[in-house]
This record gives C-alpha cells, structure tokens and sequence, in this order.
C-alpha cells in the first residue's frame, strides 16, 4: 500500500542537499549554526514571550505569533492583542502546529529552552535558537536579524547617553543601594556581577553602588537570604518587588505582610525612610530599552531626586 | 482471542487516524488521507504537521504504550500481585533523580543528555535495587520493600535539587516528569523501535516462563525452572524496555497498570495471549492520552503522563470495587 | 513480683524524664545555631525576659517557631506511624509508605489551587481529609487478592496511591505557577518560616489527638497482636480501628499541613522505641513523641549545620538517613518467602 511505501521512505530518512545561502548568513551565539536566514523576514514567530519578544516589538519586526502564557506586562500583552498575534501556548511547549500554519519565515527563541525541538522546528522555517548574553548584545544580534540593521542604534545611543548622565551624577552621592524581591516564603536578591541580570546589569552601568552582599565577581545571578541574613542589606536606599507568583494579585497582601515584620523595621533603610517599592513589570519581567528607561526614572526618582 | 486483538487492532487505527486529523489545527479526513498517500495535491503546511509534527508522536505513543504495557505485564508476574508497577523497581524514581540532577545541576546541557541520563538513572537504580534485595536468592518481598525503599530515597534526592535549582529549570523538569511525547521526531522513533524489538519478542518467547514463576518459587523450582536466574533475567528485561520508554518520553504511569489488567480480564491468565493484548491496550491507551492532552487545552499543552494519571484514579476505584469481596 | 514491676515503671519513668530533658537541650541547641551563633544566656532571656532588641526579635520570630513546628511535625508523625503499626499489625506501616503524607499534601496544595494560598486556617481541614481519604483508599486496595502477603499488599497499595497523588500534586503545580513558588520548600517537607499563627492554627488538633492517643494505648497493645487474638479477649476491633484511624488522620494531617510530607519518621521512631521499651503501647505512645520531636529538631539543625542553609528542608535530611535504615530493615527482617 502507498501509506506503507511512505512510512518505509519516512524511516530510511531521506537527506535534503545543501542549497547556497540566498538571505543572511548567521554563525555566533546561536545553536548549531552557521544559519543561512532571509533577508528581510516579513513573517516572525517568537517562541521567548519576554525578553525576545518585547525587544521585537520595540524593534517594530513583523512578529506574528508568540506564546501569552508567559507575559505578565500589561503594555507588552496590549501590544500582543492589539496587532492580533496567534497564541502558541506554552513557552516550554509551543504549539509547533499551529507555528507551522502560520508559513513564518523566520523563528527566534531561546537556545536553553527550546534546544529540544530545533530540529523540528527547522523544518518549518529557518530557526534562530540565541544563547544566553547581555541585553544590548542581545538588542544589536535581533536587530541583525530581524529589524534590519541599524535600527536599533539611534535608540541604543539615546539610552547610551541617558546612563551616562545619570552615571555622572551618581559618582557624586555616596549612597549605597540594596534591591530585594518578595517572594512567598523568601527573598531573592539579584546580584551585581558579571552575569547579572538585565536591570541590575543597568543598575551597575548607571554607576549604582551595591552593598558588598550583594556585589560578587563570579557567575552568580541570585541570593536567597533568609531573614536572619536579610541584615546584610545595609545600603542606605532598599528598592524592593513584591512579587508572589505569576499573578499578580497577591503582590500587595505581600508586601503588607513583609513591611509589618519587625526585623524588616530594622533595617536601616527602612529607619530612615528611604525603603521604596518599585513595580515589577520592568524589574522582574525585563524585556527591552522601554523596561532599561523605567528602571533609569526608578534610580532618578528614589535615587538622585530625593536628596 | 482472535476478536480481542482485532477489536483493539481496530481501536487503534481509528485512535491513528484521529490523532492524525485532530489538533490545534484542523485538517480534514480528505486532507490527511493525501498526505498520506503521496498525493501532489496535498498542500505543503498540511505535509509538514501531519508528517513532521503528529505522525511521529503517534508511532512514538504506540512504541511507549507497547512498552510499558510489556513491562507491566513483567512485574506483575514476577513480584506476583496485581498492584506491582514497574515503577516500584524504582525505576521511575532512578530516571526523575538522573534527570532533574541534569537539568538543574548543567548549564546549557545538551539535548540528548537528558535521554541518557534518564535511561541510566533508571538502570543503576534498577540493579540497585536487585542488588540490596539478594541475599542468598531473592524473593519478591524484599524486591518491593528495598524498591520503596530507594525509591523514596531518589524522590528525597529529586525533591532536594528541584528546590533549590532555578524555577524555570525545576519547571521544565517537572513537564518532562509529568510524561510528553510532545518532542517526538522520527530519530527517536527509529531509536526506539530498533531497541524494543528484541527485549519485546524476547518476553512473548518467555511466556511459559512468566506463567510458571506467577505460582511461586517452590511451584516454578519444582517444574524445573531456575527461579532465581530467570528473576534476574526478566527484570533485567523489564528494565531495558522500561528505561528506554522513559527515556524519551519521561514518567508516564498506570499504563503498566492498566493494560496487563484489561488484557487478563479479556483473554485469560495465559501469557502468550496477556502479553499480544496488553501491548494493544497500552498503545491505544497513550495514544489516546496524548491526543486528549493535545486538544483539551489547546494551543497549551496537557501532557501524557498527566492524562493517564487522571485515569488511573477511576481505574483504581474499579479495581478495589470489583474485588470487594476478596480477601487476601 | 511487685518489687520486679515497680522498678520497670520506675525506670521507664527515669528514662522518659532523661528524653524529655535531652529533648529540652537539643531545643535549645536548634535555636543557638544559625546564621549566628546565640548563646544560651541570650536564648533564655529572650523567652523570659524580652526586651526587643534585635537578637531577642530574631529567637522569638524566627527561630523558636522552627523548633516548635519541629516539635509538632515530629511527635504527631511518630505517634501516628506507632498507632498505623499497631492497627494494620505491620511493621513497615507509615504515614509516608502508606500514602497519608502524600494524600494530606495534595489536598492542600490543591485547596491553594483553587482558592488563592494562605487563606486563614482552612487549609488544615483539606489536609484532614486528605489524610482521612488517602488511608481508607490504601486499606481498601491492599485488602485486595494479593497471593501470598497482606502486609506486601498494604505496602504496594501504599507505593502505588503515593506515586498516583505525587503525579497529581506536580501536575497542579505545572498549572499553579504562583502556587508552586509558595510551596517549593513546603513539599520537601521543611520546619522553617512558619509563623505563630499557622503553629496556632494546627497546635490544638495536634494536643488533642496526642492526649487522646495516651488513652487508647491498652487498646493498641491488644489490637497489635493481632485480629484473632483481640477478638478472642472480646475486643471491639472496629471501634478501635475507627478512633486510631480518627486520631491518625488528626496527627499526620497535622503535621502535613504545618510542616509538608516528611517520610521515615513515622516509620522509624516506633522501631527504635519499641527495641528499646518493648511492646506495651501505653509506654510506646509517649516516648515516641518525645522520640519524634527530638529526631526532627536534631535533624533539622544538622540540615541547616550541614549544608549551610537556613532553609534547607528538614525532609530530605531524614529521608537521606531514613531510607538506608528502612532498606536494612527490609533487608534483614523480611525472610525469603518459600
């Protein structure tokens, strides 16, 4: 029977040619490459629904679907809705199907996450799966590949020279900051170090200086103090997220019953006052230079204005 | 004999063929019938999901609903009661340990790790387990009780690591515990099948033997069979088939269960007539799960391992429903 | 004769009353250890004398509520463990191998599900009725046609409800995202960062069943010979079997609810005690309390000692020395079956 023939065919894994690269070729950062992209993709699928996904749109690239489960920000889910991309889901799981009805010809994600399936998906179009790298970095490889060279570079320098302002006027305070989220149960800290981060990485380039708990020169990203160490955060601002879980809904029930503890009224920030919460769209859902700028009010307004 | 397998013969096929056409995206019966027979009118997009994407999850589910199935109806007869999963080898509790140590201990690990790493966990903690419970000989006993055992160790290990790693590692290794065949590809359909053909019609050859060492180590002695040496063997075969299937397709459970259990109860206690039949129930039974998840909540997705659980709670209530009035 | 049973009381009570004190001690140590050392002066005058500093704040808030909990979750799991060994008439009988554990903590994290976490002191009654259904459903399937043994039967049932909830209980947490950040640690089994109010919320249920546990230990020692043998002293086995399964259900979904499934202990403490004072469950009751508060409390503060974490659950630094000890007890007490 001819379905029998076509499995047969199927199993002995017939091997495609290799054609000469019409688009871009691409080689560093991404899993198994070199890559041969188009030029100019008219039809992008993320399948990173925070960082890749808002630099996108920021970018202005013709993204056309992306997985919601994972966007918390309320602008980035407008602008999701408002140009009407197709959900995919899961972003552990995207739906490959309902990629593949949509005929992309570019798709972007992550090589950590969706290693597994990158042959699969190479299938359906050409396949871009980053490592892990700093923001900008990361701004400059998308704009490459999917905006168009250059875009991003006029709003690249604007911020550039926004931090370096704001880095000159913090050379001039000797403050020392402590950051702090709120989980249920916990504390997580974000530290500053060479793989920060992405708002603490911009905390350290606008010239923030962290207590030296929370400064290390290894690969750590995270802390977890429990409340007998909470002690360390000595600085003399404490900027804090209260963040419980996916939702947001018990973020302020949180907040309320952290802030009542008597050893947090200990702390030395909070004695003096200058203890402030700070949203967590941007500082825990980091996905682009609209994120990097309201981290930059956070540090003008907590920071440098109320001195 | 000949109507059960032809009826779950059937079953199957028709289980096929909707897992083909059913999905996030529709495509009709005409469609897919196309695709299949290498019509040029089928269109690119359909060619690519039914064959690239559903195809090889359905032979996928088939192969692992044939071998857990095979390995249930193993362990059912070795350790002898109705109740013994080869989860309780510890196998289950090997691969979820390997495979979380992988996933939050490694930075970037690569793809394929996860397999191995999954297939050894379940190995080392198998002939562990064999290993603590010979003393002299085994008995099917101290096999379950040491199982628990290290079991419950594996789990005190995995438990420890998934709290401490990286939320969205611990959550990726929870999806791939939960059971999916989501990332299927021909490569592990060719993998797996080449694997499970030898051990799989190894266990059917060894039917008489399984019915023998059911009875009880004095009974099969007595007959003349090497009870202790063919102990050893048939685990070692269970574990092969076992650690393949969770392998690559993580912990999905009661399926070792459920099918030797339907298979007895339709065709009688014999194994070369329980093990044919069993093997047909566990594919359709995967297969099913797999699809169920798929469009339940469609565009996420609801894995396996999670579908078969929720039918083992009725199964498990039938279970201890029908034998009421049996004490043991 | 008189002489011979007065000094075996006189001894047992020497002995409880040495417990109690060891006890006592290794309290204080749990609270002396931690990211700074306390010395014992400042621990006592911060129970009795409180004066708000720093320090005082942190033995009160933090530290003591470890201990309690510690406390709590180990004397209920080890008394329920004793009165489960009594009643089934099986020595590797357990709130944890019999799924209890597993029932109460799925029942929990899927009221946080459904309702939102921390919603007042609700959650304890889920955790009682899951502990109460998980063991129904274990006894009812290991009565099942096993060939040979019941006690394997129990045992299996127990394995296979416990892998069934635990596959339940992560497949909710896949879904809760917020849930599953909230209980981590939680269901590890871990005594830290629980507050008064939530010690509060279990303490009662918890005394209640401990107390009632002292008063049905004559009836235990009859049942643990057995069901032929009780009923021949005229025993209302099912009257019994109902109130242990009551006090049970009280004790471990207690100390689910505080402190997460935590395995072995249940398991273990009634082993070591009854090798050490024999089989008379009036004794056997209370010294496993103090037994299993004191191996938790001990427990926890070398997990914290050890790998250097303040929140390192306690649950896995048992189930790491449990389980080799159940394995040499499957190993050496179950014989080759003929």
């Amino acid at each position: 029977m001819r379905f029998c023939l076509a499995l047969i065919i199927f199993l002995m894994n017939t091997s495609f040619s290799h054609a000469a690269c019409e688009g871009k070729e691409i080689s560093e950062d991404i899993y198994n490459g070199p890559l041969c992209i188009p030029k100019n993709a008219q039809r992008i699928v993320t399948l990173d629904p925070l960082i890749t996904l808002g630099m996108l749109l920021e970018l202005g690239a013709p993204v056309v679907a992306t997985p919601y489960m994972a966007i918390h920000d309320d602008g980035v889910m407008k602008s999701v809705k408002d140009r009407n991309l197709v959900d995919l889901g899961n972003p552990r799981e995207p739906s490959l199907e309902r990629v593949a009805a949509l005929k992309p010809d570019l798709i972007i994600g992550s090589a950590e996450a969706h290693g597994q399936i990158y042959d699969t998906a190479a299938k359906i179009a050409p396949t871009v799966l980053f490592k892990h790298m700093d923001w900008k970095q990361y701004l400059q490889r998308l704009s490459e590949v999917a905006g168009g060279e250059g875009t991003a570079d006029q709003a690249l320098l604007a911020y550039e020279r926004r931090v370096s302002s704001i880095r000159e006027r913090m050379a001039k305070t000797e403050l020392t900051v402590s950051t702090v989220r709120f989980a249920p149960g916990r504390f997580v800290v974000f530290v500053d170090g060479p793989e920060a981060y992405a708002p603490f990485a911009v905390l350290h380039e606008a010239g923030v200086k962290r207590t030296a708990y929370e400064t290390v020169t290894d690969g750590t990203i995270v802390k977890r103090p429990d409340w007998e160490e909470l002690a360390s955060l000595e600085g003399d601002i404490l900027l804090y997220v209260s963040a419980s879980g996916f939702e947001s809904d018990e973020d302020d029930k949180l907040e309320k019953e952290v802030v009542q503890n008597p050893l947090w009224q200990l702390l030395p920030a909070v004695q003096s006052g200058r203890a402030y919460r700070v949203d967590r769209g941007p500082w825990q859902s980091f996905h682009g230079l609209a994120s990097a700028h309201r981290i930059l009010d956070d540090i003008e307004r907590h920071i440098l204005d109320s001195q | 004999m000949i109507r059960v397998i032809s009826a779950f013969t059937l079953l199957l096929t028709l289980l096929i063929a909707a897992s083909l056409t059913f999905g996030d995206i529709s495509i009709s019966w005409h469609a897919v019938f196309a695709v299949l027979s290498g019509s040029i009118d089928a269109s690119q997009q359909d060619v690519m999901i039914v064959l690239e994407l559903r195809l090889p999850r359905v032979l996928l589910g088939i192969l692992v609903g044939t071998a857990l199935a095979t390995a249930g109806t193993i362990t059912i007869a070795v350790l002898r009661n109705p109740l013994a999963e080869p989860g309780v080898l510890g196998i289950n509790g090997g691969a979820a340990a390997a495979a979380m140590a992988v996933i939050v201990l490694m930075q970037d690990p690569p793809v394929f790790l996860l397999q191995v790493a999954g297939f050894c966990g379940a190995t080392i903690m198998a002939v562990t387990v064999f290993l603590f419970a010979w003393r002299g000989g085994t008995s099917s006993l101290r096999i379950i009780l040491i199982g628990v055992g290290l079991g419950a160790l594996a789990s005190a290990v995995t438990t420890f690591l998934s709290a401490f790693g990286e939320i969205g590692d611990v959550q990726r290794a929870m999806i791939w515990l939960s059971g999916s065949v989501y990332d299927a590809n021909m490569l592990k359909v060719r993998l797996l099948s080449i694997w499970l053909v030898l051990p799989i019609m190894l266990t059917f050859l060894l039917s008489s033997e399984l019915d023998l060492i059911r009875f009880g180590d004095n009974a099969a002695r007595s007959l003349g069979q090497p009870v202790d040496k063919m102990r050893g063997l048939l685990i070692f075969i269970c574990v092969m088939i076992c650690g393949a299937a969770v392998a690559v397709s993580g912990l999905i459970g009661f399926v070792g269960l459920i099918g030797p259990h339907i298979a007895t109860r339709l065709v009688g206690q014999a194994h070369y007539r329980i093990i044919p039949v069993a093997a047909l129930v566990g594919a359709c039974l995967v297969t099913s799960a797999d699809l169920a998840g798929r469009v339940i909540i469609a565009p996420a997705q609801l894995p396996a391992g999670i579908v078969t659980g929720l039918i083992g709670a009725p199964f498990l209530a039938y279970l201890i429903w029908g034998r009421r009035h049996e004490r043991g | 004769m008189r002489t011979g049973a007065r000094t075996l009381v006189g001894r047992r009570m020497l002995a409880f009353f040495v417990l109690l004190f060891l006890l006592a001690l290794g309290c204080l140590l749990a609270i002396s250890v931690g990211t700074t050392w306390m010395p014992a002066k400042t621990v006592i005058a911060a129970l009795v004398h409180f004066d708000g500093s720093r320090d005082h704040i942190l033995i009160i808030a933090i530290r003591l509520p470890r201990v309690l909990t510690a406390i709590i979750a180990g004397s209920a799991l080890a008394v329920s463990g004793a009165i489960m060994q009594a009643v089934t008439n099986n020595p590797l009988a357990s709130p944890g191998l019999l799924g209890i554990n597993a029932g109460a903590a799925f029942a929990v994290v899927t009221m946080m599900t459904l309702t939102g976490s921390g919603n007042g002191s609700s959650y304890i009654w889920f955790a009682f009725g899951g502990a109460g259904a998980a063991a129904v459903v274990v006894y009812a399937l290991g009565s099942m046609g096993g060939i040979v043994h019941h006690s394997l039967g129990l045992i299996l049932a127990g394995a296979v409800v416990t892998a069934f909830l635990t596959s339940l209980t992560g497949a909710v947490l896949i879904f809760d995202q917020s849930t599953l950040d909230a209980v981590r640690l939680w269901t590890a089994g871990s005594v830290s960062g629980r507050t008064f109010a939530e010690i509060l919320d279990v303490a009662p249920y918890a005394t209640v069943a401990l107390a009632a546990s002292l008063f049905i230990g004559r009836h235990l020692t009859a049942l643990s010979l057995g069901q032929d043998a009780s009923r021949a002293i005229g025993q209302n086995t099912a009257l019994w079997r109902g109130v242990s399964l009551v006090i049970v259900m009280l004790l471990a979904g207690g100390a689910v609810a505080l402190a997460g499934p935590i395995g072995f202990v249940g398991l273990i403490v009634p082993h070591i005690v009854r090798f050490m004072i024999g089989v008379d469950y009036r004794w056997v009751l209370p010294f496993c309390a103090i037994a299993g508060a004191f191996v938790v409390v001990m427990a926890d503060m070398m997990g914290r000692t050890l790998f250097a974490s303040q929140n390192f659950p306690v649950g896995v630094t048992i189930a790491l020395v449990g389980a080799p000890f159940f394995l040499w007890l499957a190993r050496t007490r179950v014989r080759a079956e003929t």
